[in-house]
């Protein structure tokens, strides 16, 4: 396949090529924002797991130049204009109050997070990792917000989202799933919103004793089960009232009191890319002339393997152990 | 196991509190408790990979537990090393038992591809490192080295390592490991300890197993005392290997030298003197598997010489003029004969046993060598036939040998000697048929060769014709050689070095007709294959000679011989011999590796279709698998697999007759395939394609009367550009034919129905509507004579019913219209009546159906099925009433099933959802 099959099969690939961002992801903020207009009235935010920067980057464009953009991440990360970038670990407590000094000292209007490990095909095991980065992400943003703050983190719709789901509600006046037309329909992946942080009184957050490990969730002061949200319904379709359960047999019926399935929600209009479709190249680029494939804002890192796959290539491809590539 | 372990680690060590949420979750902590020389206090010794490629060893005094056995905690931290050098995450640690001279060591394995061992003897001596860690260093690009060395590293595995563990000591000096990996493959690594610390000294890989496919080995089990490693696989294998049997059997070799001298002949050709000076070499010519004990092999100066393994003994059987520079040897297994043919035209048959012999000339007034030696026998005991075929070097006409052995005598002698000439298949002006292979079926009187170009000749032996001329001449495997040829029952099965394998069934007389049933490629250059319970196959693979059980898909041996193009000879589950380099190598090939179970994809699975008891499923491993269900234990029996597809399988139908089977995915592929049971599918057309589409939906009509007397099959086929394009396929031709093409809009197409009355389709992608284009006579495509297909019409209904991707979508007529059940991304359920006349259609939904995607809607009875990626498995009753219709959860289970993909109804009640892995299900109380 040629440079441009990529190209034709992932639009946002093309475009964050073409619109100077660091990596497609940027195109998920922004409509989640266009969803949820998350920067309203946010002047600082705390950006996590940051590198390579595309988030920041899309914070560093559209939040007024007055505002306090952090970005923190392990790896180092390419400098931003109106952004402090921290190379720091968000669980270490040292962590905290470094972040505190960057933000003036005061609290945080909005802390997202774009983290994810990288999978290793089992699935539980990479949705409890995804779910314990987030809780991580979740308790250096409790340490940081303000009330009524807001807290969007990338989240895999797995098997127990839904209990990550209800603990998100013990800390938030609403908490939405979100999935943006830039975000693959075939990934597990999509993004958490939490609006209206409130921790219920008596709550002291820490990374000492973090959410989930070592220290309990607080007590839900929301009525459990379902209740009278906002369904996100499209234009002309009834929501059926659903009939109780008919004696069937609930397998699991302790284990759902601390479960909660956020409403969810589609962002982005359907004019827009959509992710999984193929298109057509354009003829000519912006300025009229022939469209040309671009390489990417920031090439990607060196893999971990970089090493082995060179000195398989000068063992002639076979390898020590002479087997084929499986 | 790691993840209960924490807290309790966190609690009582508190200075460590900050590295703790670093480590990646796999990487595997190794307790061991030891007694502390220094304290005597019981310690525990712990080493962890990070995410960051760091290895920490620390230990802790362990507080016991008062009331029951066990630990309480830990306290009295000691951080020993902090050991830097992988460039990728660790997955994997272990801590070596004791060696000799008191040597401990540590293994860890990385996504850097490597395995490292470190010298962690010395640990209780080291000088503790500070707890207060500055954690700006984390991340990857260490500067500084603190405590054990490296002793040695591997390198070997083409994807991440997932497991390692050190084997007790066996060899004085000797460390050994195994490794386990993404790459499918177990491995063995020794490396010399009482080396003395020279860097960079590599891990030797000793042996490597291969019993997965897809993709995985995830778990394994080591039982030291037997030998014994067991693995497991994402494709839900579990794999045995008799690892010691199997390493102990090392390789045997000899130069000509060697085994001159061991039978005590000088290397030196006798009395001839011209040769005197120039000292002419003997080589290894050809080789013959005589039976489990023994092999025969030919040399160049003529020389027959024969091998006993079980006394490690050379002998020689003889030196003859006529096989000087050119022999051909082949042998009847079992039989203690061999069949040789020399460049004189004679052939000959010795007795390895008696060593008598017999010689004749292979064809009337030919006097060239003979170019090739086939061999058959038929019947048993007293009364078995015996057959050589020869050929010349240009070969219009081919000698058929036959005779006995008179075992009434002692020693044996050959009797009834007759010869049958046969007329070559090919006619003049094609190309030679250049035999490859010899099958004679006693029962039918068919006599079978298979030809370099991997055409088919047969012949009736019964026939008085002479010289005998083939029947039949086919073309089978195109463009290579035909390897085997098996009578199996009343057809054959036939094996190529292209490495497909086919069975071939043969219609009885007087309209012979040759019908393949079966056939399937093999990453082999197939070479050879024996059929019992299972189809063994075995030819070369890269530079190994490779034997496959094709039924469990699994490699039962691998030779690394350097590759296909020498002399060898194999006799199966016994030896390999070859010559390589000059010298006669010995492989055993004893079976030391097989599945203990059998298991399916060993990807993700993305699509079902089911007919009957027959489930076909294809996944992102490329494979498509027909299996069915046993209707007593509710597993699926495996059966064929078949690897056509060159990316993942997303959508499968069988036509109602099921018949036929179509399977589409990636790069817009569209396959047919003729399906006549689980074990016989053969690949009938392939539909153009395009690198940089998808096909995730299609549906398909049976056309009657078509061409042939299968019909032939209309199918709508939705594309990832949006485009939808209709088909006919001939079965007759194997040729797809556009008939009809149209754009719905720019999003992806995921599904694609035949309306209940054939009289539209129903389309569905990511942007959550329904749509419906009508069609006046969708059957009337067939017959249309079409210069170019014609344009879709203009759809009557749109409706959009979920938010994004309608993930999952069925049709079912009912009495007040049809209705769609679709399962969305936006995890709702949906319910839509579509009165067609009056092209109106009306929605219900019922949100959070689930908690994730609804992947999969299934109508079971008047109830529906749905599950999702939530691993929730809802049965919900659906009332349809003129006014609006009612729904009700009946019923909720969780699957085992992560990443749900697609669910089906098979043997009629019984529902089996797809994913990672498959999960059966039975609906009860008669619904």
């Amino acid at each position: 396949m040629g440079k441009s099959s990529k190209d034709k099969r992932d639009s946002y690939y093309r475009l964050a090529k073409e619109q100077g961002w660091r990596a497609r992801s940027a195109f998920k903020l922004l409509q989640l924002n266009s969803q949820f207009n998350l920067f309203a009235d946010v002047t600082r935010v705390v950006d996590l797991c940051a590198a390579p920067g595309s988030w920041s980057q899309v914070l560093s464009r559209t939040l007024p130049p007055t505002s306090t953009i952090v970005s923190l991440d392990l790896q180092p990360m390419t400098p931003l204009p109106g952004v402090t970038t921290l190379q720091a670990d968000i669980t270490h407590p040292s962590t905290l109050p470094l972040l505190l000094q960057h933000l003036g000292n005061k609290p945080a209007d909005l802390v997202i997070s774009d983290g994810a490990p990288d999978v290793t095909g089992l699935h539980d095991l990479d949705e409890y990792i995804q779910s314990q980065l987030l809780l991580a992400a979740l308790n250096l943003a409790t340490c940081v917000l303000k009330p009524g703050g807001g807290f969007v983190a990338k989240i895999f719709r797995g098997r127990d989202v839904a209990i990550v789901f209800a603990q998100l509600r013990c800390l938030f006046d609403r908490v939405t799933c979100a999935k943006p037309r830039s975000s693959r329909g075939s990934s597990i992946e999509a993004f958490v919103v939490c609006e209206g942080y409130s921790p219920p009184a008596g709550f002291k957050p820490s990374l000492e004793t973090p959410l989930g490990l070592g220290a309990k969730f607080p007590e839900s002061r929301r009525p459990s089960g379902r209740d009278k949200e906002e369904e996100h319904l499209v234009d002309g379709v009834k929501e059926v009232e659903l009939r109780e359960a008919e004696g069937g047999e609930d397998s699991d019926h302790v284990s759902r009191e601390a479960r909660y399935i956020a409403p969810f929600i589609a962002c982005g209009d359907l004019s827009e890319f959509d992710s999984d479709a193929t298109y057509a190249l354009p003829e000519v680029d912006e300025f009229g002339q022939k469209w040309k494939s671009k390489d990417p804002i920031q090439p990607p890192t060196a893999p971990p393997y970089k090493t082995a796959l060179e000195m398989r290539r000068q063992l002639g491809g076979g390898g020590s152990g002479g087997l084929p590539k499986p | 196991m790691l993840c209960s372990f924490l807290p309790q680690l966190r609690l009582q060590t508190k200075k460590w509190l900050s590295l703790l949420p670093t480590m990646c979750c796999l990487n595997t902590i190794t307790l061991r408790q030891i007694a502390d020389a220094l304290s005597s206090e019981d310690r525990v010794l712990v080493a962890a990979g990070t995410v960051f490629g760091e290895i920490l060893l620390w230990s802790a005094a362990i507080i016991p537990s008062s009331s029951s056995p066990g630990i309480r905690g830990l306290k009295n931290p000691k951080t020993h090393y902090r050991l830097l050098g992988h460039e990728g995450s660790i997955f994997g640690v272990n801590i070596s038992p004791k060696y000799h001279g008191g040597k401990y060591y540590l293994a860890s394995c990385s996504d850097d591809r490597t395995i490292r061992i470190w010298d962690i003897s010395q640990f209780e001596s080291s000088p503790p490192i500070s707890g207060d860690m500055d954690i700006k260093k984390t991340g990857f690009g260490h500067e500084l080295v603190q405590g054990g060395g490296c002793v040695s590293v591997g390198w070997g595995h083409s994807a991440r390592i997932w497991g390692v563990r050190f084997l007790p000591a066996t060899k004085e000096g000797w460390v050994e490991l195994l490794s386990i990996s993404e790459d499918l493959t177990s491995r063995f690594w020794t490396f010399d300890s009482e080396r003395k610390y020279a860097r960079d000294t590599e891990l030797k890989n000793v042996a490597t197993y291969r019993l997965h496919s897809g993709k995985h080995i995830w778990s394994f089990a080591l039982d030291f005392e037997r030998g014994l490693l067991a693995t497991g696989g994402a494709d839900g294998k579990i794999g045995l290997v008799h690892y010691r049997d199997d390493q102990e059997s090392r390789e045997e070799a000899w130069g000509m030298d060697t085994v001159l001298a061991q039978i005590g002949v000088s290397r030196e050709e006798p009395g001839e003197p011209n040769h005197r000076d120039k000292k002419a070499h003997d080589a290894f010519k050809e080789y013959a598997a005589l039976d489990n004990d023994r092999f025969a092999a030919t040399t160049t100066l003529g020389r027959v010489l024969t091998y006993t393994l079980s006394q490690k003994k050379w002998s020689i059987l003889g030196q003859w003029a006529g096989l000087s520079g050119w022999s051909i040897l082949a042998s009847w297994g079992g039989s203690g004969l061999i069949a040789l043919g020399a460049h004189n035209g004679l052939v000959g048959v010795l007795d390895t046993v008696s060593g008598r012999e017999w010689w004749w000339q292979s064809m009337a007034g030919e006097n060239g060598k003979v170019a090739g030696v086939f061999l058959e026998r038929a019947g048993i005991g007293g009364g078995q036939n015996y057959y050589i075929l020869t050929t010349a070097l240009s070969p219009t006409i081919f000698s058929l040998h036959s005779f006995r052995m008179d075992h009434s005598k002692s020693p044996p002698v050959l009797i009834d000697r007759e010869t049958l000439p046969l007329q070559s298949p090919a006619r003049v002006g094609e190309t030679k048929f250049l035999v490859t292979s010899l099958a004679i079926n006693q029962e039918t009187n068919r006599l079978f060769l298979g030809s370099r170009a991997g055409s088919l000749g047969i012949y009736d032996l019964s026939s008085t014709a002479r010289p005998l001329r083939a029947f039949s001449h086919s073309l089978i495997h195109p463009t290579d050689a035909i390897t085997t040829i098996l009578p199996l029952g009343p057809g054959i099965l036939t094996t190529s070095r292209n490495g497909e394998y086919s069975h071939l069934s043969i219609s009885p007389p007087p309209h012979i007709h040759l019908t393949k049933t079966h056939s399937q490629k093999s990453p082999l250059v197939i070479e050879g294959a024996r059929q019992s319970d299972n189809l063994t196959l075995w030819g070369f693979r890269g530079k190994n000679f490779t034997i496959i059980n094709q039924a469990s898909q699994h490699e039962v041996h691998s030779v690394a011989c350097g590759g296909a193009h020498r002399s060898w000879a194999h006799r199966l589950n016994r030896y390999f011999v070859w010559t390589k380099a000059g010298k006669a190598h010995l492989a055993r090939t004893h079976p030391c590796r097989k599945l203990l179970q059998s298991g399916l994809h060993g990807r993700e699975v993305k699509s079902i279709a089911t007919h009957g008891d027959l489930i076909a499923t294809g996944a992102e491993d490329t494979l498509l698998h027909l299996s069915t269900l046993s209707p007593h234990s509710g597993q699926l029996c495996p059966g064929a697999v078949v690897g056509t597809h060159t990316t993942g399988i997303h959508a499968l139908q069988f036509t109602p007759s099921g018949r036929y089977l179509f399977s589409a995915g990636g790069a817009g592929e569209l396959l047919a395939w003729r399906v006549r049971s689980a074990n016989e599918i053969v690949l009938e057309g392939t539909c153009e394609g395009w690198s940089d589409l998808r096909v995730e939906g299609f549906d398909l009509l049976p056309v009657e009367g078509g061409e042939g007397e299968e019909g032939g099959v209309l199918l709508v086929v939705g594309y990832s550009d949006s485009t939808i394009r209709f088909y006919y396929f001939s079965p007759s031709t194997g040729v797809f034919s556009l008939v009809m093409k149209g754009t719905y809009r720019t999003c992806c197409i995921l599904h694609i129905k035949f309306l209940p009355s054939n009289d539209g389709i129903l389309v569905a992608g990511t942007d959550g509507y329904l749509r419906i284009y009508p069609l006046s006579d969708p059957l009337s495509l067939a017959s249309l004579p079409l210069p170019l297909p014609l344009p879709l019409p203009p759809k009557t209904i749109e409706k959009r019913v979920h938010q994004s991707s309608i993930k999952a979508m069925r049709v079912a007529a009912r009495a007040n219209g049809v209705y769609v059940y679709t399962g969305g991304d936006d995890c709702a359920f949906g319910v839509t009546r579509i009165d067609i006349k009056n092209s109106v259609a009306e929605s219900w939904i019922v949100p959070r159906a689930h908690a994730s995607a609804v992947t999969a809607v299934l109508c079971v009875g008047r109830h529906v099925l749905t599950a999702g990626v939530d691993q929730q498995v809802k049965f919900w009753n659906v009332s349809e009433g003129e006014d609006g219709i009612t729904v009700g959860m009946r019923e909720q289970r969780e699957s085992a099933i992560a990443d749900i993909s697609a669910a089906e109804t098979v043997g009629g009640a019984k529902v089996v959802i797809v994913g990672v892995g498959v999960d059966v299900w039975e609906t009860s109380d008669g619904l």
